[in-house]
C-alpha cells in the first residue's frame, strides 16, 4: 500500500479527473491524502458536474451520468473534506509549511482549468515535485496538472525542467479553448467560493509549455483523436502523464499499475 | 512615425509599466493604440500606485511622479477607451508592445488573440516589445511552421528574476475599481507561474535569458534582440520605453 499525496485545485477541478483516479487507487488499497492551495475541499467545476454538458470544443457529451453520481456521493460523504493546505515554500528560510514528500510514496496532480491558476506555478508544488524527483518517487499528472512538471526545475540546473528530455503527455492544442472560460464551482459557498473572473481560454497553452520543457530531445504525446475508448496515458519513469478528462480512468489505472510494480502486494 | 499597439491587462497592470513606455513612445511622435482583453481601462494594481509600497523581494519603491502621471493618464481620457484585443488586427500596426503586472499571466500571456498577434508580427518582422511578466506571451507564441518552437527559440531575452518572484499569496485589487471594471478577488499562491523557467525553456539551449536580480532604476535591464525588445520588471519601465523609441526610429 502506498501513501499518495493528491493535489487538486480550489479554483476549478474537473470532477472526473479526481474521482476516477481516486476510486481506482483507493480500490487498490492505497491511502490518498488530498492537498489544495486553500486547504479546503476541491470543489469541481459546475460544468464538470452536469451530465447535460457538451464539450464546447468537440461538441460531444463530456460528463457521464455515473461520474456525476459518484462524484456527488464522494462530496456528500465528506471523503474530499480531509484536505491539507499545500502551504508555502519560503525557499531557504526555515519556515516551510504544508506537506513534505518524505511522508509520501507518490504524488499526483489532477486537472481542470483551476489547476493552471493555483497549482501549476505554485512554488510549494514545484518544491514537492523536485523532492519527489530526487527521492525517486512516482509522479503523476493529468491534463492541465501536467503544467506543474514544467516549472519544477532540476536542483542543480535551473535552466532545465525535471521533464527535460522525457516523454510526456500534454493536452492537445486542438482542444485549447479560444473563448472566454468560467470557473463556476459546484455547490460553492461563501467559504469556498467560485473565482470571480473569466479568462480568454486556459491560462497557457499546455502543449507549447511542455514542448519547450522537454526540449529537442524529449517528446510530447498529444493526439487530438484521443477518446474514452482510446485514452492516452504514458509512463516514462518516474512520470505518469495523461491527456485530459477522457483519460482519467486510464491515468488512474496506469498509476496503479506502476505502483503495483514498485510496491509488491503485501509489502508494507 | 510608427503605429504601435500597446496591450495591457484588465486584472492587474503595473501602472508604471504602461505609463512610462506610453509617454515615451507618444512623445517620440508615434501613434499608440491601447488594447485590453475587456476593452475597458487597464486599471493599475493598488500596490503599483501606492506611495508607501516597497517591494518585499528587492526593496524597490514607486516614484511619486510616476504615480501622479499614472493617475493623470487615468483621468485625462487617454486610457479611457481601449479597443478590445479581439478587435485588433496586427496588419494595421507596425509594432506590438505588451506590458506587465500581476494580471498579465491571467488575461494576456495565454490569450489566443495576443499569441496570434505576436506570431503575425514575428512573421512580418515587426518590432515586438514585452515588459516584465508579459514576456511570457512571447514564450507561448510559436513558429508558424513548427509548433515545437517558441518564436523566442535561440534568442536573448530579459526575464523577471526568480529571486524576485513572490513566495507569498498575491491579491489583485485595482486602483479606482468600479462595479463595471472590478478586477478579481482571486488570490494566487504567488505569480501565476515563474517567468524565468518559462523563458529558459522557450529560448532553449541556444538562447540566453538575462535575469540579474541586481537590476535597479539606476541600472535597468532591457535587451534588444531583433525583433524583440524585452525588459526585466517595473524598475526598467523607462529604459524599456527608451529602447522601444530607439528601435522604432531605425
Amino acid at each position: 500500500m502506498a501513501r499518495i499525496l493528491a493535489l487538486a485545485s480550489n479554483m476549478g477541478l474537473w470532477a472526473e479527473e479526481l474521482q476516477a483516479p481516486w476510486d481506482v487507487l483507493t480500490a487498490d488499497g492505497h491511502q490518498i491524502q488530498l492537498a489544495t492551495f486553500k486547504g479546503i475541499t476541491p470543489l469541481p467545476l459546475a460544468f464538470s458536474m452536469n451530465p447535460a454538458s457538451i464539450d464546447r470544443k468537440l461538441g460531444t457529451p463530456i460528463v457521464p451520468q455515473h461520474v456525476f453520481e459518484r462524484t456527488k456521493a464522494l462530496l456528500e460523504s465528506g471523503a474530499w473534506d480531509n484536505v491539507v493546505k499545500i502551504g508555502t515554500d519560503a525557499s531557504g528560510a526555515s519556515q516551510l509549511t504544508g506537506p513534505e514528500m518524505a511522508d509520501y510514496d507518490a504524488i499526483m496532480i489532477v486537472g481542470g482549468q483551476g489547476a493552471a491558476v493555483d497549482l501549476c506555478g505554485n512554488h510549494k508544488v514545484s518544491k514537492l515535485l523536485v523532492d519527489a524527483w530526487q527521492q525517486d518517487k512516482l509522479i503523476g499528472a493529468l491534463c492541465y496538472g501536467v503544467g506543474a512538471l514544467a516549472w519544477a526545475r532540476q536542483p542543480d540546473d535551473y535552466r532545465h525542467s525535471i521533464v527535460h528530455g522525457r516523454t510526456i503527455v500534454a493536452h492537445p492544442k486542438e482542444w485549447d479553448y479560444d473563448m472566454q472560460i468560467y470557473y463556476t464551482l459546484y455547490n460553492a459557498t461563501p467559504e469556498n467560493p467560485s473565482p470571480d473572473f473569466q479568462t480568454p481560454g486556459f491560462l497557457f497553452p499546455l502543449r507549447a509549455v511542455m514542448e519547450d520543457a522537454v526540449g529537442p530531445n524529449g517528446t510530447v504525446i498529444s493526439p487530438p483523436e484521443t477518446t474514452r475508448d482510446h485514452p492516452c496515458a504514458h509512463y516514462d519513469h518516474p512520470f505518469v502523464t495523461a491527456l485530459s478528462v477522457e483519460s482519467s480512468q486510464a491515468f488512474g489505472e496506469k498509476f496503479a499499475e506502476v505502483l503495483r510494480s514498485r510496491v509488491p502486494a503485501g509489502a508494507a | 512615425m510608427a503605429k504601435v499597439i500597446m496591450i495591457a491587462s484588465n486584472l492587474g497592470l503595473w501602472g508604471e509599466e504602461l505609463q512610462a513606455p506610453w509617454d515615451l513612445v507618444k512623445q517620440a511622435g508615434h501613434e499608440v493604440t491601447l488594447a485590453t482583453p475587456q476593452g475597458k481601462m487597464p486599471l493599475p494594481h493598488m500596490w503599483s500606485v501606492n506611495r508607501d509600497f516597497r517591494d518585499p523581494m528587492h526593496n524597490l519603491i514607486n516614484i511619486p511622479e510616476e504615480i501622479d502621471r499614472c493617475f493623470e493618464l487615468m483621468h485625462n481620457g487617454e486610457w479611457d477607451n481601449p479597443i478590445k484585443i479581439t478587435d485588433a488586427k496586427m496588419e494595421e500596426y507596425d509594432a506590438i508592445v505588451i506590458v506587465g503586472g500581476f494580471g498579465a499571466p491571467l488575461d494576456l500571456n495565454g490569450n489566443p488573440q495576443v499569441i496570434r498577434m505576436v506570431q503575425q508580427a514575428w512573421v512580418d518582422n515587426k518590432t515586438i516589445g514585452a515588459l516584465c511578466y508579459a514576456v511570457g506571451a512571447l514564450c507561448l507564441a510559436r513558429h508558424p511552421d513548427d509548433y515545437k518552437k517558441s518564436v523566442l527559440n535561440g534568442k536573448t531575452v530579459a526575464a523577471h528574476p526568480r529571486e524576485w518572484d513572490f513566495r507569498i499569496p498575491i491579491t489583485y485589487e485595482l486602483a479606482e475599481a468600479t462595479p463595471d471594471n472590478p478586477g478579481t478577488t482571486v488570490t494566487t499562491p504567488g505569480f501565476v507561474y515563474p517567468l524565468r523557467p518559462l523563458a529558459e525553456d522557450a529560448v532553449g539551449d541556444q538562447g540566453t535569458v538575462i535575469s540579474p536580480p541586481t537590476t535597479t532604476r539606476a541600472n535597468p535591464c532591457v535587451v534588444y534582440d531583433a525583433p524583440f525588445v524585452t525588459g526585466l520588471s517595473f524598475e526598467s519601465s523607462v529604459a524599456f520605453g527608451q529602447k522601444l523609441v530607439e528601435v522604432l526610429a531605425t
